[in-house]
């Protein structure tokens, strides 16, 4: 993969977060958010809003046991 | 579409010179020219033709067609000389006969011999002929040299040739009208334009097209060495292998339409697909290949046979996103275009001026050439035109890969000639294969991205996703065990051992200790444990608690401790006694096995903890023993999802950052080991590395099967590990791949007894891997590769490696393994990909890093929806049967003068080294630019200037120059990072002076100070004597011209190659005199010692020398009066090593001429420092006082032989004089060769007369000097002035100039009059 260009930021049905390049379909199962930008934007952009790693069916789960 | 300059007509005449018999070489032969001097053995310029005839071929009219062909061409008889100047020439000669070979029916044999044997190109015809009986009539076998035809002329031969027979048989008058000009015309008329400086420009277009470029670098299945490729020097056989593919007619139709489109040919767009399908398997996207085009600017040159193409640059930048087959068309139309319009400046001159080099063994610039054959078509298929005929004939590869592309019957078939010695058939196969699916799909859809283009095929589409692996979590399986079998031993070692059930007791009773404190799931707990038994109680009590244990190792600095604890939001820190005081104490709160809680236990987790309360638990046990109603399993807390354990890793940014791995990775690691490695029942595992090392949590997979863990201290250097693996019973050893050097140094048959041996690390040792299975019979053995991120393993390989590297395996299972290209679309097997990791083995992330997380874990295209792929940074490319070859680190690939090298590539030429355990290569930043560093460790006490020495000869021998690192550091240990791998940032910087000085270095000797003015002379710019000539300049054409040079400073033969492996000027003297040490008589005696001035201080070479009869056959010790006489020497080593004085002196002694003589040879302490020494007023008496002595006491103590005559040349003629004149003492006379006299004092005279021999060469009439008389003048006027004050003084005058060889010639005469004791003088 190349790093440089621009690339979307996508999340999965667990919100994960990744980055995408531009130009390629997005695989199944991930959709983008945001718009497109240079890769250190869009990491910049993750850092601030993807602040719990843990995937959705676990805070999920630990969020019921509470 | 940008706009070019056309290609500039060459203004100059193009005329028939009909008295011309001599002529220059046109650019092209000139290259063809060189490349045949390096290497005279080979039959890669050979070109060949045959045709068949009807039948009853007429021998004599056949030799009447080719003499009139010969006579029609006059290329065929031209033969190609070097002149004594270095220049080159192509002489004409009236008549030459064709040799011709009836070979009959056994024709196979003599058509293989013509087409291979080598010409002597200075002996024309470069042409021979084989006639043969075909099963259906005759046919015509030609091979000629390259030189004097090319693809294009063969047609024209077999036209004129069969009109000649025709006319001969018919007995009537050929129809071939007369040539306008000839191929020497072309070739004159060529060198006036390149000679005009018209081209100029054109240069300076070459300089910024190819600007930065970064060479294409194929990834090939062998190392390249210096004899892998034989374009240049000495190695290599030329031989070479094919791959033949072909484009549906359909396809090749649609081809053609898309190129005319874009107003491109065909030739364009062959070319363009090849540029797209090296970028791929490259992965680089700055394409430079060679392209061969015929270059026949003139109608008049239609006709003739002779070398008319010429190879040009092609650079293709297919970098971009979306780049369509189209795009590329356009892309390479354009570079085609231009290089095309500036076609005109010799490939030597381009290589020169872009500094390109000519690294040994490689294709200047470009290692890939093109060739689209489609233009020759018409007059082959002219009607009436000879039927071909195509004899089977080995492949020669000229390059490391060309294409050869010709359209046959509306097909494309595109021909690939490789090397074998660098690529398999397979691989070129699979480019082959690719090379026409994109051209195939690119044509029916130019406008469509390639990367949306199914290039790949079937074979490398990657598995879709595997089953799921099971989610039972370690915990749930160990419980299983100790349910299962409760008394089976689980962990053996250091502190006794523990069998399922009492691991599992103590494990239930520590984690309600820790659930007391609050530890619980989505909790950290840093665990400081020694390397006891003890550490599986707690790490399972973490887990059944459903936190995550992060191994923390108390040597690291308490700042780092403190940052990485506190990143990973530690909750507390389990840390045995021992230990804990070498931990910060506010990091975290502490728990001590063994020891109770400290007061106010339990407390929330995370907050500092206050002194407070009893443990909670009350119990009447020992501290941290709780009673048996807290043995029972408790609850299970960790879902898949929860994390297991964080392992740190050293982050890129500088600080530390930790790779969190849950439950569901370690399930599947657990899960998957029985496939590669035995952890059942019976079962003993060990692992030699600490907890901080991911490679510890395969000790969770024997717990989870019922097999045995040993854990136990092992040494430092593993000094116990024999003695463990003994006393254990170990079936099952994992290392890390330094680990198994050392013991292969070792002793590897501590390890007997093991059935399987699993080696990971990124490059694992071939060398041990292949001796760890040859001496381990009755083990398996397994090599491994996997990041933390992919929990430990990703994939293993186990069967037999090959030649070179060993391979890193398949994904193992719930594991996926891709390698994909800069597209994220699979690369064909071969092709150089990146590896993706996909699976139930990924990590959730790097703890607290999103950013970085997101970067590194992609969403995975081949996978399940949803699912994500780790991208690990490693280059490799697929073999046969899925099995990954490992290339190298993606960021370990460095760049250095345009070469893209894999440093990996270079260590494990240095791990092949017998004394070498361990290597690692670095690029480095020098005030002289960037720089290779290659670090190595030894197996025992070296020495380690010959170990250098040897390292140094191996990695020459084995790789490309440019990858042989300039700097050597022999170290004792690689320093480690935290997670056992070699910790690059700390190894020691490279200041020392790197193999050579620094360039600038001033030069040590005269020869070097001579060859680098020489060669200076050549390139028009100062050339430091530790420079390489190629990086300033300096191309193979050059070469010639700067041995010439050099042969005639010496005065004796030196091979062209001599340069292109000594490419320095100081390389090249060291070359040069190993290459021409002084064959002395067996009486005589020349020893070489290091002699201390008092006078100048310092140490100075001296070399002593004693003639036959001088008694230094005998003990040593001369009688007295048995040396007749002294030489003292200046400039000692030019004198001993290139003039070859003692010799001169052996053989005039021998002859009688001279009685038995004793010298003593000085050199300068360095040729910077010798103008003042041979000048210093205190000269003469050193000599005098200091080094006579010396030698009478080598003489030995009863010698005291009479006065010596010193000599000297150029400055050290003026010394000579001088020592000669003040001392008559110490010194009867001079010889002084080439002196500048008249510029310096000569006086004061002595009281006695001297003898004086004083030479110059009638060249030097051009060396004028200070006072404005030029040298031979000076000789004159100094001779008669010397002769007048009553001296014996004889001058001579010589040919030759300011030279070695010239002074060489007249030592003999100099010495014997010297040496004679009369007193005439003879100034005339």
């Amino acid at each position: 993969m190349s790093d440089d260009g621009e690339f979307h930021v996508v999340i999965n049905h667990e919100e994960q977060y990744a980055i995408w390049p531009v130009g390629l379909d997005v695989p199944a199962g991930w959709r983008a958010v945001g718009p497109a930008g240079p890769k250190e934007r869009c990491l910049a952009s993750i850092d601030a809003t993807w602040t719990d790693l843990r995937p959705l069916s676990l805070r999920r789960h630990v969020h019921e046991e509470r | 579409m940008p706009r070019f300059e056309p290609r500039p007509t060459n203004p100059f005449p193009l005329r028939h010179d009909p008295a011309a018999r001599v002529f220059p070489l046109s650019a092209g032969q000139e290259r063809l020219w060189w490349l045949r001097q390096l290497d005279s053995s080979h039959d890669q310029y050979h070109i060949t033709g045959g045709w068949r005839f009807p039948p009853g071929l007429e021998p004599s009219a056949l030799a009447t067609a080719l003499a009139g062909l010969t006579r029609r061409h006059h290329v065929l008889r031209t033969g190609f000389v070097l002149l004594p100047d270095g220049t080159t020439a192509q002489e004409v000669v009236d008549e030459v006969e064709v040799p011709v070979l009836w070979a009959g029916r056994a024709w196979r044999a003599a058509v293989e011999r013509a087409a291979s044997e080598p010409f002597d190109l200075s002996r024309p015809p470069l042409l021979r002929a084989v006639v043969a009986e075909l099963e259906d009539g005759p046919a015509l076998f030609v091979a000629m040299h390259h030189i004097v035809t090319d693809r294009w002329s063969m047609d024209v031969f077999a036209r004129d040739l069969f009109e000649l027979y025709g006319a001969a048989t018919a007995g009537r008058a050929p129809d071939l009208p007369e040539l306008a000009v000839q191929y020497g015309d072309f070739a004159r008329w060529q060198r006036a334009l390149l000679d005009s400086g018209r081209l100029r420009p054109q240069l300076e277009y070459w300089k910024g097209a190819l600007a930065g470029h970064e060479r294409l670098e194929l990834p090939t299945d062998r190392p390249r060495t210096s004899t892998s490729t034989s374009t240049s020097d000495g190695g290599g056989d030329g031989a070479g292998a094919s791959v033949v593919v072909e484009l549906s007619e359909r396809d090749t139709a649609a081809m053609t339409a898309v190129g005319w489109r874009a107003r491109a040919s065909q030739g364009v767009v062959v070319t363009a697909a090849l540029a797209a399908t090296l970028s791929a398997f490259s992965g680089q996207d700055d394409v430079v290949m060679g392209a061969v085009v015929s270059d026949r600017p003139r109608l008049e040159l239609q006709d003739l046979i002779g070398f008319f193409i010429n190879t040009v640059v092609l650079r293709a930048d297919l970098s971009g996103d979306g780049l369509t087959f189209r795009d590329v068309v356009v892309r390479t139309r354009d570079a085609w275009m231009a290089a095309d319009a500036h076609q005109d400046v010799p490939f030597e001159q381009i290589v020169g001026a872009v500094r390109a080099g000519t690294e040994d063994g490689r294709n200047p610039i470009f290692d890939v050439v093109v060739n689209h054959a489609g233009d020759r078509t018409a007059l082959a298929e002219a009607e009436g035109a000879p039927e071909w005929w195509y004899p089977e004939l080995p492949v020669t590869a000229r390059f490391d890969l060309s294409l050869t592309t010709q359209v046959i019957d509306g097909r494309l078939r595109a021909t690939f000639v490789y090397r074998p010695a660098l690529f398999d058939e397979r691989t070129v196969a699979a480019l082959a294969e690719r090379y026409v699916r994109l051209l195939g799909q690119g044509a029916a859809d130019p406008g469509r991205p390639l990367r949306e283009l199914d290039l790949a095929g079937e074979a490398a589409v990657p598995a879709r996703a595997a089953d799921p692996a099971p989610e039972a979590t370690v915990v749930e399986l160990v419980q299983a065990q100790a349910a299962l079998r409760p008394g089976a031993e689980a962990v053996v070692g250091a502190g006794g051992a523990l069998s399922y059930g009492e691991l599992n007791e103590r494990a239930n009773r520590l984690a309600r200790r820790l659930a007391a404190r609050g530890v619980g799931r989505e909790s950290v707990v840093a665990v400081c444990l020694e390397t006891t038994v003890e550490r599986f109680v707690v790490l399972l009590a973490v887990a059944k608690c459903g936190a995550a244990y992060f191994p923390i190792d108390p040597d690291f600095p308490p700042d780092r401790l403190r940052f990485m604890l506190a990143d990973a939001g530690a909750a507390l820190t389990i840390a045995d006694p021992a230990l804990r005081d070498r931990l910060p104490r506010d990091a975290t709160p502490l728990l001590v096995p063994g020891e109770p809680d400290p007061p106010g236990s339990p407390h929330p987790s995370g907050t500092p903890h206050p002194s407070g309360s009893p443990h909670p638990s009350g119990s009447p046990h020992p501290p941290g023993e709780p009673g048996p109603q807290e043995c029972g399993d408790p609850p299970l807390a960790a879902r898949p999802d929860d994390l297991a354990y964080l392992i740190s890793t050293s982050g890129s940014t500088g600080t530390p950052k930790a790779v969190a791995v849950p439950h569901r990775a370690l399930s599947r690691l657990v899960a998957g080991a029985p496939a590669y490695m035995d952890v059942g029942p019976g079962t003993t595992f060990m692992q030699a590395g600490p907890l901080t090392f991911d490679v510890s949590v395969l000790e969770w997979a024997p717990l989870c099967h019922g097999g045995r863990v040993v854990v136990t201290g092992t040494g430092a250097l593993l000094e116990d590990l024999g003695a463990v693996v003994r006393e254990h019973g170990v079936t099952t050893l994992k290392l890390v791949s330094p680990q198994l050097d050392l013991l292969v140094e070792r002793d590897l048959g501590a390890l007997a007894g093991l059935r399987r041996l699993i080696v990971g690390g990124d490059v694992v040792n071939p060398r041990s891997f292949r001796t760890a299975r040859e001496r381990l019979p009755g083990c398996r053995v397994t090599a491994s590769y996997g990041p933390t991120e992919s929990t430990v393993l990703a994939t293993v390989f186990d069967g037999v490696p090959g030649e070179g590297r060993v391979p890193i395996g398949a994904a193992i299972p719930y594991t996926r393994a891709y390698l994909l290209d800069r597209d994220l679309n699979p690369a064909p097997p071969g092709m150089r990909g990146e590896i993706y990791l996909a699976g139930d083995g990924l990590a959730r992330g790097y703890h607290g890093r999103p950013g970085l997380t997101a970067q590194a874990f992609l969403p995975d295209p081949y996978g399940p929806p949803g699912t994500r792929m780790y991208r690990t940074g490693d280059v490799g490319r697929l073999l046969p049967g899925g099995v990954i070859d490992f290339l190298g680190r993606a960021d370990r690939q460095v760049k250095i003068r345009g070469y893209r090298i894999e440093t990996s590539e270079i260590e494990h030429v240095l791990l092949r080294q017998p004394a070498v355990t361990g290597a690692v290569v670095l690029r480095v930043e020098l005030p002289t630019g960037p720089a290779l560093a290659a670090y190595v460790t030894a197996g025992g006490p070296v020495d380690e200037a010959e170990l250098r020495a040897a390292l140094h000869a191996a990695l020459h021998a084995a790789l490309p120059a440019y990858m042989v690192p300039g700097h050597l550091v022999v170290v004792e240990s690689f320093p480690l990072t935290a997670n056992n791998k070699v910790d690059r940032a700390a190894l020691p910087p490279v200041t020392a002076a790197p193999r050579a000085e620094p360039s600038g270095a001033l030069p040590a000797t005269g020869l070097e100070a001579r060859i680098a003015e020489t060669w200076s002379a050549v390139l028009g710019a100062e050339l430091p004597v530790t420079a390489d000539f190629f990086d300033h300049g300096g191309h193979s054409l050059l070469v010639p011209r700067a041995t010439a040079a050099v042969r005639h400073l010496l005065g004796r033969e030196v091979p062209l190659r001599l340069m292109t492996r000594h490419r320095t000027p100081a390389g090249y003297a060291a070359a040069l005199l190993a290459e021409s040490l002084p064959a002395l008589a067996a009486g005589s005696r020349l020893e070489r010692r290091s002699w201390h001035s008092r006078t100048l201080g310092g140490e100075r070479r001296v070399d002593l020398y004693l003639s036959e009869g001088a008694g230094a056959d005998g003990a040593g010790a001369t009688e007295p009066g048995a040396v007749g006489n002294v030489l003292v020497v200046l400039d000692g080593s030019e004198f001993a090593d290139i003039m070859r004085l003692p010799a001169v002196v052996d053989r005039l002694v021998h002859e009688g001429g001279i009685g038995p003589t004793a010298a003593v040879l000085l050199s300068p302490a360095g040729w910077s420092a010798r103008r003042a020494e041979l000048l210093a007023d205190t000269y003469p008496d050193l000599l005098a006082d200091e080094l006579v002595p010396y030698l009478w006491d080598w003489l030995g103590p009863r010698s005291r032989p009479g006065r010596a005559t010193v000599v000297g040349s150029s400055l050290g003629a003026v010394a000579a004089v001088r020592a000669a004149l003040s001392r008559p003492d110490r010194f009867a006379g001079a010889v002084a060769l080439s002196g500048p006299l008249s510029e310096h004092r000569l006086g004061p005279d002595g009281a006695a007369p001297s003898r004086l021999f004083l030479y110059a060469s009638r060249e030097e009439a051009d060396i004028v000097l200070d006072d404005g008389l030029n040298l031979v003048e000076a000789v004159k006027r100094t001779g008669e002035e010397l002769a007048a004050r009553g001296h014996a003084v004889r001058c001579a005058y010589g040919d030759g100039g300011h030279t070695y060889a010239a002074w060489e010639a007249v030592l003999p005469e100099a010495l014997s009059w010297a040496l004679r004791k009369d007193r005439t003088s003879d100034v005339g």
